[in-house]
């Protein structure tokens, strides 16, 4: 089954060769909603097991151009996970106290422990494309990132995080499209910024600073999926597809790990003479553990 | 004049070629005293240029074995420092909110900010001693640890943060004395635990530990440096001549920071007056 293209590590992205516009021709919208539903409900319980097992946890990155769906994408493929388990963070211009440090800190403070999933709505690769496109620091100081930002994905991977990173890769007119569309609709007026326009000035340097990140920055440990976003239905659908097949081939690692854990506990209680005494609430640990059986 | 000595880059480090007992023979105690004085007034004034210049941050590391005097060097070495830009932090077995993190998770969060001079009493370096020496996590975990703190302190250098790393050095038979001598006064007595005892048992584990820390992340952005300690004042003097002989040299860079970010305030200043503003009511420019 078709999920987002993969960016192999070392490869040299070149935007103009994925069609934002790519469909399955055997999919269509309404076999699409089906199935999303499906993987919905499935990526509810795979989280309910990376909580529970406790090794891993789960970074989703979502970058792309302004109107290329990333808060949209979070609403439909994430909203069958449980929001205890799951975090949403969105990145917007650093304060002043996070400007005092270097540019993974505020990153690194909010990213998932083990048993979460964690959303960058927006990531530390902003500091790789639009500070590089408006020049917010020297190139010397951005053309460095891309090596800190690796070793910093190294660090985050050998402590078990599973990290995916997809780009929502939208055609430019299609972004006109959607602004105007933005603008002719009173419901979604609010989402119009004059900075849409102005940014969308950008959008060949845009475009060459996300070639360039997504070259530089997909590794085996935490890669790159380019998603092509022009039809919604289809770019969420292929978000779920690559967020499921990933994480299903943890599950009976998980599943086996609970099993131990449950083992363990059963054997500790019975060690300690407390398995028959159902009635001593001092010795009853109220066992929570989501999803095990 | 003697400095803690600097482990090079790339370098070998064995212990046992440090004397802990060392003494730089044209060394008078009373002067030490005085001289102690003058570096921790000068690193006082220092430290309200780095904190006026807001261009660079200090981090210093601290480690050592129980009783080697990281608290007592904080607290004489640094006497003269503005508490108000100046944060200890004190790195304990982690909790478990720290725990279900990457072992730089904890330690990320509370580096300095620009301006700001922060202590580490212990460090990230734990993760590496007791943690290595304990077996609490697989060697193929600890082991990779090195490489991960090289490209961490490599990212805060670059971020324009001045690195310095300490091992106050002290001898098997002057931890012993320390020990005993914190049983037999009643005033220090507190100060004991009985881990201290346990821990000693795995003197040469850690001292193994120690000089693969040393020898594996000692970098030019990050240097470590070895401090004899087993004379508590003389150990304070070269922790102190260190400091300031490293933060010297930006001296004056700090104040050219400062003049010129004077100068672009009343150049502010007078445009908004020449407007017909009043500059006391407008906000103050918050970054050049």
């Amino acid at each position: 089954m078709q999920a987002a293209w993969k960016v192999e590590p070392g490869s040299n992205v070149k935007l103009q060769d994925y069609d934002p516009d790519d469909v399955d021709a055997n999919m269509d919208p309404a076999l699409a909603k089906a199935e999303l539903e499906q993987l919905g409900k499935e990526l509810g319980e795979l989280q309910e097991l990376l909580a529970a097992a406790h090794h891993q946890s789960l970074l989703v990155v979502l970058q792309g151009m302004d109107t290329s769906g990333k808060a949209d994408t979070i609403h439909q493929v994430l909203s069958r996970v449980n929001p205890q388990g799951c975090e949403v963070r969105s990145f917007k211009a650093p304060s002043s106290r996070e400007l005092d440090h270097d540019f993974l800190w505020r990153v690194h403070r909010v990213t998932p422990g083990r048993g979460i999933i964690g959303i960058f709505n927006r990531s530390h690769y902003e500091d790789v494309l639009i500070v590089r496109v408006h020049n917010l620091v020297p190139q010397e100081v951005w053309s460095r990132h891309y090596a800190a930002i690796n070793d910093f994905e190294r660090l985050l991977a050998q402590n078990d995080m599973i990290i995916l990173k997809l780009y929502l890769h939208m055609s430019k007119d299609e972004q006109e499209r959607r602004l105007l569309a933005q603008q002719q609709n009173q419901t979604d007026a609010w989402k119009v910024t004059t900075a849409d326009w102005a940014e969308r000035k950008y959008w060949d340097e845009y475009q060459k600073a996300y070639e360039e990140a997504l070259s530089k920055c997909s590794t085996e440990e935490a890669l790159w999926y380019i998603v092509p976003a022009n039809q919604k239905w289809y770019r969420n659908l292929l978000v779920a597809r690559t967020l499921v097949y990933t994480l299903r081939q943890y599950k009976d690692q998980w599943e086996a790990q609970l099993v131990e854990r449950g083992e363990r506990e059963l054997a500790l209680l019975a060690q300690q003479g407390h398995l028959a005494e159902t009635g001593n609430r001092e010795n009853k640990r109220p066992k929570k553990t989501q999803g095990a059986t | 004049m003697q400095l803690a000595w600097k482990v090079e880059k790339g370098s070998k480090v064995r212990l046992k070629d440090y004397d802990p007992g060392f003494l730089d023979p044209n060394t008078d105690r009373a002067l030490a005293a005085a001289e102690l004085e003058q570096l921790s007034v000068e690193l006082g004034e220092l430290q309200q240029l780095l904190a006026a210049a807001q261009h660079h941050s200090l981090l210093i590391a601290l480690q050592g074995m129980d009783t080697s005097g990281k608290d007592g060097t904080i607290r004489h070495v640094m006497a003269q420092v503005n508490p108000l830009g100046c944060e200890v932090r004190s790195f304990k077995g982690p909790s478990s909110r720290e725990q279900i993190h990457d072992f730089l998770w904890r330690i990320h969060r509370v580096v300095p900010g620009r301006g700001m001079i922060s202590i580490f009493n212990r460090s990230h370096y734990e993760d590496v001693l007791v943690v290595r020496v304990h077996n609490l996590v697989p060697e193929k975990v600890w082991r990779r640890r090195y490489a991960a703190i090289n490209d961490f302190e490599h990212l805060l250098a670059e971020n324009d943060m001045l690195i310095l790393k300490f091992y106050l050095h002290i001898s098997y038979e002057e931890q012993e004395q320390r020990l005993l001598a914190r049983q037999e006064e009643k005033t220090k007595a507190w100060k004991l635990s009985s881990a201290d005892w346990a821990e000693r048992k795995y003197w040469r584990d850690y001292q193994q530990a120690y000089e693969d820390a040393l020898s594996k992340c000692s970098t030019a952005e990050a240097p470590w440096y070895i401090v004899p300690a087993n004379r508590k004042w003389y150990r304070n003097l070269l922790v102190a001549r260190t400091l300031v002989s490293t933060l010297r040299p930006y001296k004056k860079e700090w104040q050219a920071d400062l003049v010129k970010r004077g100068a672009q305030e009343l150049a502010r200043i007078e445009k908004l007056q020449q407007a017909g503003e009043n500059p006391v009511e407008a906000k103050p420019l918050l970054r050049s």
